[in-house]
């Protein structure tokens, strides 16, 4: 009897136990695939059976279980355990409901927000809805968003409201919403939308405003003199700085203003970021016209590369085929040629990005052939001052360029280690063109008939020995008629004979060579020891003639035997770059490193004129300190105060304007910023009529600390004649009342580059400039506040390291060990 | 007002009882080397990168490991505080004495809080070695000691209630460690349910949505996360002081 009894006992409790588990079963199926099928009935079924057998078998048991006294006390436990269960889950719901702010403990305060977004919201008069679209790898961006969503909801009382949808889990609803991609917030008034792409503060109050406004902001940065630009991922370019203006929905677009008659309607903002070559006054009146309708443009300029175009900026010179004009290519990015008799400026030739590095007149004096840094080489027709085309070829790196006499062929050389050759009259390259040469060539020279080209170059090679080949090719076919490696130096200038048959080198090391072209034999000669040549000519009468690095000119008669015998035209107070021979053979033209360019006659071995250096003025510079009142200074801003962390060109600015909103947060946070290599940008003493200027930021006071240094040199001293006195201003603001128009000017266009922009408040200067310029005036000054670096600032030496190892997995364990076991042992003995 | 003193007192007793207990049995100082081992490890392995100079300095990649290795310890701590009595058979002697239940309850729990809490100090040596080579976030590991502990407090809490369950250490062992598998998990669980509210239910209860994203990581202390933490340890008291007071009749 007892036998059956327990059997029965046991097999309802554990009927009882299917019927539950098959209830569970059923509910969290339902729960999770919210559907209620033929499964679902069957574990229904097999738990309501459970349960029926369960009280069936043994009614008895159940009564006096239910009224019994231990189940009264049961029923007490249950209840009260059930209470308590739900007291504590309804708190729980009370604080989750009510969304409080978390305590932040960081100094860096990430999730504060400023006082900017507080107006914003409480400005906030139709309903705006956020929708962050994220899915789990997001869960931190999320987790961001929703600690500052939470604020935002609570500070517009309730007429902003969010919600987050995983477009994995809830595709539909992500397909309903118009999701574009995943990892973006969406704010939403009415009909208009924006987008917060980063879950910070500036993107989504960024975002905020415009949906409120409905504006979006366009920025045109100007292209076509070598500034930077947003595509650009180098350290000197500014891609970065262009997603974060990207991600407070501002549209950045390239604007070439020679192309273009006018400004687009649309921008808000135009941006010149560190032009190289100089603005023509066509651009400057375009600029204008937009500025006087009230536009805003920013300038950022590094100090000037080439002083202009003469003197220092003077790379290129070449006389025409009567010797009647003077061709110079300049460091301003321009081809100008000169009149000889009266030295006066004919055309101005642009369209080169950057410096000019050689010009040659075409023998039919139709054409100007020049090469720039920017890796172009282009033709020019004199008649009309346009640009004829622009060659193709290897012509990166090129910098020499020569006609063939009989003006049928172009030859260039350069850094690209190649030889180009191209028909002068179409222009197009000849097939043999390009030849590669194993080393970079510095000159280029046609013979007399025009049948062979040569060049010369070298290099020095990894082991520290300098080489200087020269090659000659015949220019019909390509042919290679001599390569012959002939001085330890490297071959800086070369020259036909009158009857083609020699050919005449001189290299940086002071030597001078010859070689035979039929036979190619070669020899060289020492000419001037300790002192480098820099070009070389040869008259018809085999008379040559050198330009040397100390700023003399040597004529040397063909039967000389010594340098003694030199007749030498000096005048030049430094290195002579460049030098060209008339055609008739009685005129020197050089420029100099001394900031000059002279002309000398060779019958009387003396100097006809001379033409001091910048006597061309920039046409943008001219225009902003005319109508606006900024001086763009030539110099180069030193720091001595900083020295000891970059150098005396990096100044560190702490120093700022107090009333003007765009620096006004950085002053008061005690923020830093990092210019590099920068120029002086002064307001004058009186501003033009209804402008006001501010100069915002300054370097380290006292000229003994840091100063405008306008002539850089080895000796960095401070020059009271000439030097801007620290604190040097480096950026200005301006407005004009009336028209309402805004500019701010900047002598450092590396600050926002990729490079320097996550450096201190660099970001932030860019973003307020931005804001001001754009008169966003609510969304000035939103920090983005980054949890700082937390590193290893001092590690330890491999040996430490060991030490740490041994002791936290070895030592430290192992006192726990004996501890333990002393522990046993003492209770062992014990008993 | 029942007499606070007499129950301080009482606490306190039990407190103290209970926590030299732990210390004259040679298994505590095991558990406690191999904690302090598994967390030199992870410690070590960390300091490596940070060395490199590459990588933030912080105490975050050993407290999560930590937190997870309370689903072991915490059990392994408490499965013999209420269960021993009844097997043992002292737990008679306990009751007839002037102490009521939730005396009883807190008291050992608060032993073994300490005892945990005697582990973590330990790693304030790992911590101070960071401080002094390198700059870490102080805000994040203060944020991130008070979350481990509070973890350490509430796992502990649900093991007391574990072992008020069976007089067998091993069944409350198991009881314990299964649940506190399953609030770790859950959160996993979540993604797959399509019902939001459900869902997002099952992410309250998870012990890592209230530790990880907050106080281990970013230096902030969320209301919810602290009420969800003495919420979990109010309860489970509670259902533990229910259930020794249901020995009383059962017995």
């Amino acid at each position: 009897m007892n036998d059956i009894r327990i059997n029965r006992n046991l097999a309802r409790w554990i009927l009882l136990g299917v019927g539950v588990v098959s209830l569970l079963v059923m509910g969290i199926a339902y729960i999770a695939t919210n559907t209620f099928d033929t499964v679902s009935y069957i574990s229904l079924g097999i738990g309501i059976l459970g349960i029926a057998s369960f009280v069936l078998l043994d009614p008895q048991a159940l009564v006096t279980g239910i009224t019994g006294r231990t189940s009264q006390y049961g029923i007490t436990t249950v209840l009260m355990s059930l209470f308590f269960t739900v007291f504590v889950v309804a708190i729980f719901i009370i604080i989750y409901s009510a969304k409080l702010d978390p305590w932040d403990l960081t100094k860096e305060q990430k999730y504060k927000l400023s006082e900017q977004t507080v107006d914003i919201l409480a400005k906030l008069e139709d309903d705006v809805h956020v929708v962050g679209f994220y899915t789990e790898q997001h869960a931190s961006q999320r987790k961001d968003a929703e600690l500052f969503l939470q604020q935002y909801e609570k500070l517009s009382n309730g007429k902003l409201t969010y919600e987050f949808v995983d477009p994995d889990r809830n595709p539909g609803m992500a397909m309903q919403l118009n999701m574009t991609r995943a990892g973006i917030l969406v704010f939403s008034q009415g009909d208009q939308t924006a987008e917060a792409s980063t879950a910070d503060e500036r993107a989504m109050s960024g975002a905020l405003v415009q949906v409120m406004s409905g504006e979006v902001r366009k920025l045109y940065m100007v292209t076509g003199h070598g500034e930077r630009s947003v595509d650009d991922f180098n350290t000197t370019g500014y891609s970065e700085i262009g997603q974060l203006l990207g991600n407070v929905n501002v549209e950045i677009e390239a604007l070439n203003l020679l192309e273009a008659e006018n400004v687009p309607e649309d921008a808000s903002l135009v941006v010149v970021a560190g032009p190289i070559a100089q603005f023509s006054p066509i651009e400057v009146e375009t600029l204008k016209s937009y500025l006087d309708a009230g536009g805003s443009a920013l300038f950022m300029f590094d100090p000037a590369t080439g002083g202009g175009q003469l003197g220092n900026g003077l790379r290129g010179i070449a006389f025409n085929r009567d010797g009647s004009r003077l061709a110079t290519a300049g460091a301003d990015g321009t081809v100008r040629t000169w009149d000889v008799g009266t030295g006066k400026q004919e055309l101005e030739l642009r369209g080169h990005t950057s410096d000019v590095l050689d010009v040659a007149y075409s023998p039919d004096g139709k054409q100007i052939a020049s090469v720039g840094r920017d890796g172009t080489v282009r033709v020019w027709d004199i008649a009309s001052g346009e640009q004829l085309k622009q060659l193709e070829g290897q012509t990166t790196g090129v910098i020499r360029i020569a006609y063939s006499p009989d003006g049928r062929m172009l030859a260039s050389v350069g850094e690209n280690q190649a030889l180009n050759v191209w028909n002068a009259k179409t222009l197009e390259p000849m097939d043999y063109s390009p030849i590669s040469v194993p080393s970079p060539l510095y000159t280029v020279q046609f013979s007399p008939d025009s049948s062979l080209v040569a060049a010369g170059g070298g290099m020095t090679s990894a082991s520290g020995s300098t080489e200087g080949p020269i090659y000659v090719w015949k220019v019909k076919t390509g042919e290679q008629e001599v390569a012959k490696t002939l001085h330890t130096s490297l071959v800086i200038d070369i020259a036909f004979s009158s009857d083609g048959e020699t050919l005449h080198t001189a290299a940086w090391d002071g030597t001078g060579g010859t070689v035979d072209i039929a036979s190619g034999d070669g020899s060289t000669e020492m000419l001037y020891p300790g002192v480098n040549i820099t070009s070389l000519a040869v008259r018809e009468d085999g008379t040559k003639v050198y330009s040397l690095a100390d700023g003399t000119v040597h004529v040397r008669e063909a039967d000389a035997k010594s340098s003694d015998e030199d007749a030498v035209l000096s005048g030049h107070t430094d290195m002579i770059w460049v030098m060209a021979l008339s055609p008739d053979g009685k005129t020197i033209a050089t420029g100099s490193r001394d900031g000059t360019a002279r002309l000398w006659s060779l019958e009387r071995l003396a100097s006809i004129i001379t033409v001091k250096a910048q006597d061309t003025s920039d046409a943008l510079l001219g225009y902003l300190a005319e109508e606006w009142g900024v001086r763009v200074n030539d110099d180069v801003v030193i720091d001595l105060r900083t020295q000891s962390q970059y150098d005396q060109y990096t100044p560190i600015i702490y120093t700022f304007d107090q009333t003007s909103p765009i620096v006004s947060a950085l002053s008061e946070s005690g923020n830093l910023l990092v210019f590099s290599v920068a120029r002086s940008i002064q307001p004058v003493e009186t501003p033009p009529q209804d402008i006001t200027l501010t100069a915002l930021l300054f370097s380290t006071a006292g000229s003994d600390k840091s100063w405008g240094e306008t002539e850089p040199s080895q000796i960095v001293q401070f020059n009271p004649d000439k030097d801007l006195p620290g604190p040097v201003s480096m950026g200005v603001s301006a407005e004009n009342a009336t028209t309402q128009a805004r500019v701010v000017i900047y002598g450092d266009a590396d600050f926002p580059s990729n490079g320097f922009v996550n450096q201190y408040g660099n970001s932030d200067l860019m973003m307020n400039t931005a804001n001001w310029l754009t008169e966003s005036e609510e969304l000035l000054n939103i920090p983005v506040k980054n949890i700082g670096s937390h590193m290893m600032d001092k590690p330890l030496p491999q040996s430490g390291l060991v030490v740490v190892y041994v002791t936290s997995i070895c030592l430290l364990p192992a006192v726990g060990l004996v501890a333990g076991a002393a522990v046993w042992f003492v209770r062992r003995r014990r008993r | 007002m029942p007499n606070i003193g007499r129950s301080f007192h009482n606490l306190w007793t039990v407190f103290k009882h209970e926590f030299s207990v732990y210390f004259i049995s040679p298994i505590i100082y095991w558990i406690g080397a191999g904690w302090l081992c598994l967390a030199g490890v992870f410690y070590s392995n960390s300091l490596g990168f940070y060395n490199q100079g590459t990588y933030e300095v912080s105490m975050s990649s050993l407290f999560s490991p930590m937190a997870f290795l309370t689903i072991f310890i915490a059990p392994a701590l408490t499965m013999r505080l209420l269960a021993e009595e009844v097997h043992a058979g002292t737990h008679e002697l306990l009751f007839t004495a002037p102490v009521r239940d939730w005396e009883v309850v807190v008291g050992k729990w608060l032993a073994s809080w300490a005892v945990m809490s005697s582990f973590i100090l330990v790693t304030f040596l790992h911590a101070g070695l960071l401080i002094w080579r390198g700059s870490p976030n102080i805000a994040v590991m203060i944020t991130g000691y008070i979350g481990l502990w509070l973890v350490c407090g509430a796992t502990l809490a649900i093991g007391v209630f574990a072992s008020s369950l069976s007089q067998y250490q091993l069944v409350s062992f198991m009881i314990s460690m299964g649940t506190l598998v399953l609030l770790w998990v859950a959160g996993a669980v979540s993604s797959l349910i399509s019902n939001s509210l459900l869902s997002e239910a099952i992410n309250q209860l998870t012990i890592t949505n209230h530790y990880h994203n907050t106080m281990l990581n970013l230096g902030l202390v969320d209301p919810i996360d602290v009420a969800y933490f003495v919420g979990v340890m109010a309860l489970f008291l509670f259902l533990a002081t229910q259930i020794l007071g249901t020995r009383r009749w059962r017995a």
